[in-house]
């Protein structure tokens, strides 16, 4: 250690020798960062790219996304609306927009909806069930003649007198006229929506089509989902941005009433990701600003001076570009994981020049090339000692199969190392070449602070102690509740648009996107496979491209037969004779008269009859209104029948290109859509749902598969890599120190800090992710820095009472409380992952502090005791 | 004569301009003898189902006004539905699936209560007493079935009611398999009724159903 001391203050004498040199080195390599972090630098968001890509479970994702990339890649429209008249509308609408606007077109590929698709409007009436057929076919069978009427003219006298003669006739013929009923609710909930001014377009599908009963209803109402593959430009920094906001201007441009009725978001892997750096970056200008000045606050509470703040401050901000621009040389993109090497600098880089200056204005003769060669005399080696601890506590991760951290221990450890140097030569060349940087010596500051964290320190740190130790025995019973959330959905703003947009998607079985894959090498065994699986409890549904061949086609066109003449009227036929007008009347009072008039059986008539009193007194403006309302969606429907007209014997061939891509590789292999019965919102149950497919099969593939199996690989690797980093640091310590008691003082409160960290994760519920691991890095960094400062300088004193009184449990407290300042504003961002990496923080460092500045100087004291005791005992 | 001769020979005849236009002519009408032969065949089963339904509608005109009371003029009727409609192919569209769930003796009361139903249904909706009978105004072929259409009197409220005939060749002759009144299909409307009936009470409640229905 005394070698290590004389070696500093060698080094340090001679930088202050050569102080401007040093400088204009730093100015060049500062620069030359700057062009590179400029050039080079990327942010990689793919949470699946930080786990070792020979991981089994990584190559066959890999594989899979591969052969199926239209899989992986989608960007996902959703269309939600009270009616599926409304959503189909403005899914036209905008599928039409991207595919036939040129300023759109090009940013977007394969876009498909089921609901807009030809193939589908044209043979839909095969993909329901026999049931839903016969249903569907009678509701349009009863219409007809309405439809038939109306298809002529549009209008509410042709609409009002159609249905007087669909009652009178059905009163004649002794026709069951009920199924009216619903038809009169809606027509009733228009009119009275826009007398109240607001607008509900009347649904003409749900009148027709059976399947409308069972649709796909969120709570929002019907959905409607429109898939296409962004065109990603990776010259950009954000790949998606393009597509992302065509696809906005083609939401944009649908009409005006279909906005006001529709809710439409927009989600997937390019979105959510471009949302998340977007959610990330958001206010993170304010939340610089008002971390930088948190931590000039306490640097000047810790300085009494400008100076030295401003000194600190510029010495991490040139830690900082050096080391980033390592990063955009070496690594070029950083991941979700590595970009928070910013947060390990701020907590650790500052370490160094605060123990630096605090030490020099320790000095008679402060800032003087003198003074800072005794403080490299005095904690030079505990400098240099915590600079290779931290920095092999972070290569630890180098090793692991957690890439993603791994990177981050390359940064780490580059970081800590540029941070050190800079505060040791740097720093003593600024405060040579600038005299403003050249404090006086604190005494009576040091003093008045040292002695009142002397008085704390010293009164309290038995109970202290003890409230610690208490803490980590509470700990240890919920360790078991601890875990790593390797889901990226759990890292993103909850209420940004995609995901919300997500949890739209999530909360429809048929299109959570929690889903496994298995891949066939022809269709025979893929369709035996989806059978079998379909037999599993814990699985809802196994698709196959198959599903889009309907079954039983030759019953069904046996049935639509039935109703062939039906449809012809209906787009091209005529609707009843009219009965005719009582005198006096108009159509809309005779219908009034008539509903009036009828039994108690019909109330939904009745109540619409007295609706119809309040729209005659409306003025005519208010009826044109109404009839734009009740007629929005009417042309739809004609034209949805005219399609079916089309309807043909399917075929795997005629299945849309764009959706057999999801399902068949170029190849021609055969890829099984598995869909989860649980819950898989519950992490518990996704793993029993992997589990179970994976008992099936063991090739299975998929988001689900990553987020499990990464779950166990990161907290496999955290562990190999947290052992890794505690023998290496201890043998270290105490290859320097020379001081088992030593190296024992600065263990010992480390792993009470992590163990106290753990067991807040598991209290407060906030589990690890890839945003908040990085504490514990950070808390290895820190711990053992703050634990090698407090214990070198106390078996220098000889006594905790002493070191108290010193300037090191002031620099350590100081480096903790700057590093908390820095990323406690992180605890309110919208990014989950960001919030929770400042949480954790704030918890950890607060953790390391506390064990590190009352439990090692208390355990040196404990084992100096003994010590004296076994060597009076000897003697 | 040689074989080249003759064709020399035969060559130098279609030149003359006269046998040259003969020819063409020949030519011309045997395709479009070629060409109207469906179209003519399907105009006599147009033709075939449209003196069908005339007949139809004549014979339930005179079984209706012949009969006194409104029983009487379904039982009528309910001899003309069995001479002009294919109750097999109606009984089968009716039930459809719902078939599987009869036994045969209940199959065999449902084909036995049809055409009483749809003499009932007959007698409601077109009424049973018309001083004229329904007249025959069209026909068209769709996918191998010939829609007849027709005007026939309405009940109540003057004017006339357009009436759809679906008829389709079975046993040689040309019957109605399905009738729509502005565009609505009875068989669609009453598949329906008759589906959901079978599913909440039964095979038996729905013969029983019909018997009421023919009965009130």
């Amino acid at each position: 250690m005394q070698f290590l001391n004389k070696r500093m203050a060698h080094i340090i004498i001679s930088v202050c020798k050569r102080a401007r040199s040093w400088v204009a080195g730093y100015l060049i390599l500062l620069a030359l960062s700057a062009v590179a972090i400029i050039t080079f630098l990327g942010v990689d968001t793919d949470s699946s790219k930080m786990l070792d890509p020979d991981l089994a479970f990584q190559q066959r994702t890999q594989a899979l996304n591969e052969d199926f990339p239209a899989i992986k890649n989608a960007m996902i429209v959703v269309v939600r609306a009270d009616i599926s008249d409304a959503a189909d509308a403005a899914a036209i609408q905008i599928v039409r927009a991207l595919v036939e606007d040129p300023d759109l077109s090009p940013h977007v590929t394969d876009v498909f909806s089921a609901s807009t698709d030809a193939f589908f409007r044209r043979n839909g009436l095969l993909f329901q069930s026999e049931e839903e057929l016969d249903e569907t076919l009678s509701r349009l069978n009863k219409s007809a003649s309405l439809l038939a009427s109306l298809r002529g003219d549009p209008t509410l006298p042709t609409f009002f007198r159609s249905l007087s003669t669909a009652e009178e006739l059905g009163k004649q013929a002794d026709f069951d006229l009920a199924f009216l009923d619903d038809f009169y609710g809606d027509v009733r909930a228009t009119i009275e929506a826009r007398l109240a001014g607001n607008l509900v377009p009347l649904s003409w599908a749900q009148t027709t089509d059976s399947t409308e009963d069972d649709a796909v209803k969120t709570e929002r109402g019907v959905q409607r989902i429109i898939y296409m593959q962004p065109v990603l430009d990776f010259t950009a920094v954000q790949p998606a941005k393009q597509a992302f906001l065509a696809v906005n201007r083609a939401i944009d441009s649908i009409d005006a009433d279909l906005k006001a009725v529709t809710e439409i978001g927009i989600t997937g892997d390019p979105v959510l990701r471009f949302e998340e750096l977007r959610s990330v970056s958001t206010g993170i200008g304010v939340s610089l600003g008002l971390s930088l000045a948190l931590v000039a606050g306490l640097l000047f509470i810790a300085f009494r001076t400008i100076k030295h703040v401003v000194l600190t401050l510029l010495a991490l901000v040139a830690a900082l570009i050096l080391t980033t621009g390592f990063a955009a040389l070496y690594f070029g993109d950083l991941n979700l994981v590595s970009v928070a090497f910013v947060v390990l600098l701020v907590g650790l880089g500052l370490d160094f020049t605060i123990h630096v200056l605090a030490h020099v204005v320790d000095e008679p003769q402060s800032c003087a090339p003198e003074a800072m060669a005794a403080m490299g005399q005095t904690i030079g080696g505990a400098l240099i000692l915590s600079a290779l601890t931290t920095a092999f506590a972070f290569l630890s991760f180098v090793p692991t199969k957690f890439v993603g951290m791994a990177q981050l221990g390359v940064l780490g450890a580059v970081g800590v190392m540029v941070a050190f140097i800079v505060s040791v030569t740097l720093v003593p060349a600024l405060i040579t070449c600038i005299p403003w940087f050249r404090a006086r010596a604190l005494k009576q500051g040091v003093r008045k602070d040292g002695s009142l964290t002397s008085s704390v320190l010293t009164k309290s740190r038995t109970p202290l102690a003890l409230g610690l130790l208490a803490l980590g025995t509470l700990a240890i019973f919920v360790l078991s509740d601890v875990r790593f959330d390797a889901d990226p959905v759990g890292l993103r703003d909850p209420d940004s648009p995609s995901m919300l947009t997500l949890e739209a998607l999530k909360a429809d079985p048929d299109t959570v996107p929690y889903r496994l894959s298995l891949v066939r090498s022809d269709a025979a065994s893929a369709i035996e496979t989806a059978r079998d699986l379909e037999a599993l409890r814990l699985v809802k549904s196994a698709r196959t491209a198959d599903d889009f061949v309907p079954k039983e086609q030759d019953v069904k066109f046996e049935i639509i037969d039935l109703a062939f003449p039906t449809m012809e009227t209906i787009v091209g036929g005529e609707g009843l004779e009219q009965t005719a007008l009582p005198p006096d009347q108009t159509p809309l009072t005779a219908l009034r008269d008539r509903l009036a008039a009828l039994g108690d059986d019909r109330p939904a008539a009745r109540d619409l009859a007295v609706t119809l009193t309040r729209l005659n007194e409306a003025d005519a403006a208010l009826r044109a209104e109404v009839e734009r309302d009740i007629f929005r969606f009417f042309p739809d429907l004609i034209a949805t029948v005219n399609a079916q007209l089309e309807v043909d014997t399917v075929t795997l061939d005629g299945v849309p290109d764009a959706l057999k891509a999801r399902f068949i590789s170029e190849d021609g292999r055969w890829r099984i859509d598995i869909a989860p019965s649980e819950d898989v919102d519950d992490p518990r149950a996704l793993e029993r749902f992997v589990a179970q497919v994976e008992a099936f099969d063991g090739e299975a593939a998929g988001a689900p598969l990553q987020i499990v199996n990464a779950g166990k690989t990161v907290s496999a690797a955290m562990v190999q890599a947290l052992t890794i980093a505690a023998i290496g640091i201890l043998a270290i310590s105490f290859a320097v120190l020379q001081n088992v008691t030593a190296v024992f003082a600065i263990g010992l409160p480390l792993a009470l800090a992590a163990l106290l960290t753990a067991g807040a994760s598991a209290f407060f519920a906030i589990p690890f992710n890839y945003a908040n691991v990085i504490v514990l890095p950070l808390l290895i960094g820190l711990g053992v820095d703050s634990g090698i400062h407090m214990a070198s300088r106390r078996k220098m004193l000889g006594s905790s009472d002493t070191l108290y009184k010193t300037s090191t449990p002031r620099a350590v407290l100081f480096s903790g409380l700057t590093t908390i300042a820095a990323f406690a504003t992180l605890s309110v961002s919208d990014h989950r992952g960001t919030a929770s990496m400042g949480q954790m923080l704030a918890i950890s460092i607060t953790a390391t502090l506390l064990a590190t500045v009352i439990l090692t100087p208390i355990l040196m004291d404990a084992f100096s005791k003994s010590q004296n005791r076994a060597s009076r005992h000897e003697k | 004569m040689t074989a080249s001769a003759v064709l020399q020979n035969s060559v130098s005849t279609i030149k003359r301009p006269a046998l040259l236009i003969a020819f063409s002519a020949l030519i011309t009408a045997f395709w479009l003898m070629v060409s109207a032969g469906p179209s003519l065949s399907q105009s006599a089963g147009e033709a075939a189902a449209m003196r069908q339904v005339q007949a139809l509608l004549t014979s339930a005109q005179q079984a209706g006004s012949r009969s006194s009371s409104k029983s009487a003029q379904v039982q009528a009727i309910r001899s003309v539905v069995r001479r002009h409609f294919a109750v097999g192919t109606w009984a089968n569209a009716l039930l459809g699936r719902q078939k599987s769930k009869f036994s045969g003796s209940q199959q065999s009361e449902f084909r036995r209560l049809l055409p009483g139903y749809l003499a009932k249904l007959y007698v409601n909706q077109f009424g049973g007493r018309s001083v004229r009978a329904g007249e025959v105004t069209g026909a068209s072929t769709r996918r191998g079935d010939v829609l007849v259409t027709s005007r026939l009197p309405r009940g109540s409220g003057g004017g006339n009611l357009t009436v759809v005939w679906r008829t389709r060749v079975i046993g040689g002759k040309p019957r109605v398999i399905d009738y729509s009144v502005g565009g609505v299909s009875n068989v669609v409307l009453k598949r329906s009724e008759f589906t959901s009936k079978v599913r909440q009470s039964g095979p038996a409640s729905l013969n029983s159903f019909l018997r009421s229905f023919i009965a009130a």
